[in-house]
């Protein structure tokens, strides 16, 4: 038998569940525009019926419906888009980070235009030729100087650029790794109070809705997979690595990498392994690009990055660099002396002295046999070449110093005596014929992975490989710094693999280091090239005009090519003395062959249309466009793809607005149906209660 | 489809920024004129923009040095134009003083005249051109010509050539040295036999020989070796020729050698016998030889000392030849200069056209079209102007404004 006040509680019921509706109804308005908020509704169902059936149920025909309830709040989202969301915003993470260092890298380049470097190299060249028109102008010399400074600084403007570029970028990585962090924290948090919402059996929509915002965050930052793990929250991991596991969480670390400049390197904290097991055997740069996997690396020499320079102080007493040879007793007057230099394996080139040359004169043959037609197999690369300059030694003596052009064993010089023992005389070699070694060359002697390699040069990409005697990329992607003799290990492993955080790390890495690379290569040549040439000439004026072996660009500390374009600058010298810009070509005795000479700078500006870059078949002009064309090509590209997956990431999201956003107008249309069957429960309890009235006031007083 | 009202704000802004964004890059382009701003904008165009560029900017640098060039030999050339005048009234004063009639008095005065010539003469290979002396070879700090104590002119110059670059790779030789113009060598003709075994014999016959307009007869005896043909021709036309025989290629073999003593070309032919055409001479290509130098200085000088001792027949003879041929010299170098001056101009001509070409390229290359950037300008802001308005309206509609 039911209750009379059963359709009181049917009614009551009604009200209170159409009541949860309109108000998740107005949760779902209030939170339109909150990110990550997928819409909710409120799942009603019918109560219990009556009756249960027993052997004592009522003998009324049944079930009668009891009214309604909430089964649940739910919300409406469609998780299969959630993981392809998430996938495709850490490719456009990626995209965007790639495609704002490309956008960067281009402004500082900042060509075309009429600044940038290669129109300084353009002036440059049009101000060598003006030499050429005009060798014994001041006015001339001064506009070469100048535009030489201003090659130089526009060179050094985009290195010291690209590299502070680079440090931001450092920053920005330490930056976003805290990032990461804190959301792998909140993530972590949160599942802590879903477990318990949801172990009481309720749903933890927005707690969900917050924390899966979260996680996308995250996915835009770091590559990860979200797997739900049923009464445990969620578990997010990278690269098989987990990151939240129910209320554990890992979070990452970074560390300076000396072998990169001091930048951070990205770890996982339990998982903590350094790039390098000891950093007093070898450092290493490993770009986001290389393929994972530890490196042996056993050194068992280090280069000293030193040229082979030959020479002696004590030689003899020779109180000027213009006592002449026959003064010195070395030569008869007419009488002519001959020696052979030879760098590494390239050909001999023949230096002939007479008795009326001064260690000066000898110093200037040596210089000009570069790049001269008269002298049989002379060089023409300067790296096959060398350096004479006549020094003082403490004790005032002048002595002579010849210097291979490029520091390595495979540089070395080999000076023979032909004709009378004047290299001997001069200290170059000693009576048994072995140089007089001032700076003796090293090489860097190492194993790496069971390759015996070696190499000129510590910080090394290539290097010779032993066996083949060829030069060989070692690993691709990793740059080794050898720092001290001993055994350890690189390894080549990243933690993450895809968005903006690998983005920033292939741009710091990978990208910066290409151009600054190309750079230094450029500014390297130049230095080198345009030196050996402008030594092999001569000055303007009295004193200037019997000198040569005068840089047109200071050398560098080292001479390699990394850092080269930070530190290239004009050769103080020339800077102070413009009679020393060597226009002029020598007369073959060791003197300028005129002030009006102008064949060596001719010689300087046909060093624009050689082909000397990219080993010997690029002019400097075409190098830097092809540098440019792929910067340019690169960034187009990023942007591309950058855009594309913008716009996928947005389809993908709207996507999901179809099934999780709010739509006003349904809201609108739910707080009528709501409200209108609110009011009619209502009516229904009036009724009930009418009803009830009756059979308490007005029930059973018949004919009062 | 379900669409929410976020949804279509959404695709409304995202479509309304993606034409401002249009809107604006264009705006860029019109304000700078320029279709590329970064490299990604037009990978290939960076690259062409900057190698016309660089192209254009070397056409101007050859221009430049094409003008250097220029004017140095036109100075050269004036200077030239000078010591040719001078030479031709001293020309004139040799030819008057070789008169017979002139007394002593008046020789002396022609005689100061040909002093002042030279002193002009002197001042005119030392001229300079903007600061370089432009006859000392590449000494061009140096002063050329300068007296010695021993009254006489010594250069100080070198021999060395002063090259522009006029065109990638090419180079013009644009000085003439102090040696060229005013010591050059005198220009012979030279003619050698077929070479024969030491002991054979030619002749008897008669050889006409002719240098320039000068005929002389050689008469060769009986049973003549070679030497015997060349003292003939030494005694008999000592005056045009100078012969003599050296030995051949091939040992035992001998050679005739004659040389002319001007610088005209010599012809032989046989008017009795056969000697000239079995020795070969007839045959035998002439070859162009230098000897000795023709100093315009000690020309001027012996003149004035000719003069001053009244040695009519130096004067009407040798000095004559001296001044005819350093003035045939003299002409011959004008005309190479002229030429030389008139190709620098064909280059640069062509050089012009080609920096017209490339300035054409480059700026098609990187200038926009005015007309199709405007006109894409306003078909821009027409759909700009239709998403903002449609945006605006259906971002209006809502069903809260039929509900009350």
């Amino acid at each position: 038998m039911r209750s009379t006040f059963f359709g009181i509680e049917i009614g009551a019921r009604s009200l209170y569940t159409q009541r949860m509706a309109l108000e998740t109804t107005g949760h779902n308005i209030a939170n339109a525009n909150t990110p990550g908020y997928s819409r909710q509704r409120v799942d009603m169902g019918t109560t219990d019926p009556f009756t249960v059936p027993s052997f004592e149920r009522p003998a009324t025909p049944g079930q009668i419906g009891t009214g309604v309830q909430v089964e649940q709040i739910r919300r409406l989202r469609n998780f299969f888009l959630d993981l392809r969301y998430r996938q495709e915003s850490s490719t456009l993470g990626k995209w965007d980070a790639i495609s704002e260092g490309l956008r960067e890298v281009e402004l500082f380049i900042g060509e075309p235009s009429d600044t940038g470097v290669r129109s300084a190299l353009d002036k440059f060249w049009a101000s060598l030729e003006e030499l050429a028109n005009e060798p014994e102008s001041r006015a001339v010399r001064e506009s070469v100087r100048e535009k030489t400074e201003v090659l130089v600084s526009a060179i050094k403007h985009v290195a010291n650029s690209l590299q502070s570029y680079r440090d931001d970028i450092n920053n920005e990585v330490k930056m976003r790794v805290d990032e990461i962090n804190s959301l792998i924290r909140q993530i972590s948090n949160l599942n802590v109070e879903i477990i318990k919402v949801e172990g009481t059996g309720d749903n933890a929509n927005d707690l969900r809705d917050r924390q899966n915002y979260l996680v996308e965050k995250l996915a835009k930052l770091i590559d990860i997979d979200v797997k739900e793990n049923p009464g445990k929250g969620i578990v997010v991991s990278t690269d098989g690595f987990d990151l939240v596991r129910g209320i554990k969480h890992h979070e990452f670390v970074v560390h300076q990498n000396p072998g990169n400049d001091g930048y951070y390197e990205v770890r996982w904290d339990i998982d903590d392994f350094p790039v390098s097991s000891d950093v007093s055997v070898v450092t290493a740069v490993v770009s986001p690009d290389a393929a994972q996997r530890f490196h042996t690396v056993e050194v068992f020499q280090l280069a000293n990055e030193l040229s082979h320079k030959v020479g002696d102080s004590t030689v003899a007493s020779i109180a000027s660099p213009n006592v002449t040879l026959a003064a010195l007793g070395w030569l008869g007057k007419n009488e002519m002396g001959v020696f052979g230099i030879k760098v590494g394996d390239n050909p001999e080139v023949e230096i002939t002295v007479t008795g009326e040359d001064t260690l000066q004169t000898v110093a200037n043959k040596i210089n000009a046999a570069y790049n001269n037609s008269n002298v049989s197999s002379s060089p023409d690369i300067s790296e096959n070449w060398v350096e004479a300059q006549v020094e003082e030694s403490v004790t005032g003596n002048y002595y002579l110093t010849v210097k291979s052009n490029k520091p390595g064993e495979s540089h070395g010089m080999t000076i023979t005596d032909h004709i009378s023992d004047i290299a001997y005389r001069l200290g170059l070699i000693d009576a048994t014929g072995n140089t007089n070694d001032i700076d003796t060359p090293q090489d860097a002697i190492f194993r790496i992975d069971g390759v015996d390699y070696r190499s000129a040069y510590n910080r090394i990409e290539k290097a010779i490989n032993q066996s083949t005697g060829e030069e060989e990329t070692i690993t691709p992607g990793v740059i080794y710094t050898l720092t001290g003799v001993g055994s350890a290990s690189v390894s080549a492993k990243r933690v993450v693999e895809n968005g903006k955080l690998y983005g920033l790390l292939k741009v710091r890495d990978s990208i910066i280091p290409y151009y600054m690379e190309q750079l230094d290569d450029l500014a390297y040549t130049l230095i080198n090239e345009m030196n050996a040439q402008h030594r092999a000439g001569y000055g303007l004026g009295d004193t200037d005009r019997d000198v040569n072996g005068i840089n047109l660009f200071e050398p560098l500390s080292v001479n390699k090519p990394y850092g080269a374009a930070k530190e290239i600058s004009i050769n103080s010298q020339i800077e102070e003395d413009l009679n020393k810009i060597a226009a002029a070509t020598g007369d073959g005795y060791g003197h300028s062959a005129g002030d009006g000479d102008n064949q060596n700078a001719l010689k300087l500006t046909e060093l624009k249309h050689r082909g000397i870059m990219s080993g010997g078949t690029t002019t400097f002009s075409d190098f830097f466009e092809s540098l440019l064309s792929r910067l340019g090509v690169d960034s187009e590209e990023a942007k591309k793809n950058n855009e594309n997956q913008e716009t996928m990431v947005k389809q993908i999201d709207h996507k999901r607005q179809e099934t999780s956003g709010v739509s006003l107008d349904e809201e609108m249309a739910n707080i009528v149906k709501f409200q209108r069957v609110y009011e009619a429960s209502a009516r229904f309890i009036t009724v009930q209660d009418s009803i009830i009235n009756r059979i308490i006031n007005g029930m059973g007083l018949v004919g009062r | 489809m379900r669409i929410t009202q976020n949804i279509v704000y959404d695709t409304i802004l995202q479509d309304i920024m993606f034409n401002y964004r249009r809107l604006s890059q264009l705006q860029k382009e019109l304000a700078t004129g320029k279709k590329i701003e970064y490299p990604s904008d037009d990978p290939v165009g960076t690259v062409k923009v900057g190698e016309f560029n660089t192209s254009i900017g070397e056409i101007g640098q050859y221009n430049k040095n094409i003008d250097s060039a220029n004017s140095w030999m036109n100075y050269t050339d004036n200077a030239l134009d000078e010591v040719g005048k001078i030479m031709q009234r001293v020309r004139e004063i040799t030819i008057y003083g070789a008169d017979g009639a002139l007394s002593t008095v008046d020789r002396n005065a022609l005689a100061d005249e040909v002093d002042e010539l030279r002193k002009h003469l002197l001042q005119t290979a030392n001229t300079e051109y903007n600061g370089h002396y432009i006859f000392a070879g590449r000494k061009t700090t140096t002063k050329p010509f300068a007296f010695n104590g021993a009254d006489e002119d010594v250069y100080m110059g070198d021999d060395g050539e002063i090259e522009r670059e006029v065109q990638k790779g090419e180079k013009v030789v644009v000085n003439i040295t102090g040696i060229q113009a005013f010591m050059p060598s005198k220009v012979r003709y030279s003619v050698e036999s077929d070479e024969f075994p030491a002991l054979t014999t030619f002749g008897p016959g008669t050889i006409t020989v002719k240098v320039g307009q000068q005929v002389a007869l050689v008469g060769v005896p009986a049973a003549a070796t070679l030497e015997d043909i060349a003292n003939a021709f030494n005694n008999m036309a000592g005056d045009l020729l100078e012969a003599e025989v050296v030995d051949g290629s091939v040992a035992g073999t001998k050679k005739l050698v004659i040389t002319t003593k001007s610088p005209y070309k010599i012809s032989f032919s046989d008017t009795v016998g056969n000697v000239a055409s079995s020795t070969g001479l007839t045959t035998n290509t002439q070859t162009k030889v230098y000897k000795d130098k023709l100093d315009v200085f000690e020309i001027l000088k012996n003149i004035s000392d000719n003069l001053r001792r009244n040695e009519v027949s130096s004067l009407s003879g040798i000095r004559l030849e001296e001044i005819d041929e350093y003035m045939d010299n003299l002409l011959e170098m004008r005309a190479h200069l002229g030429a030389r001056i008139k190709r620098l101009n064909t280059t640069k001509n062509h050089a012009e056209d080609k920096k017209v070409n490339l300035t054409d390229l480059l700026s098609k290359t990187e200038d926009i079209d005015i007309e199709d950037v405007i006109m894409n300008l306003n078909t821009l802001q027409s759909v700009y102007r239709a998403s903002l308005a449609s945006g605006a309206r259906i971002m209006q509609m809502s069903l809260m404004n039929y509900m009350k």
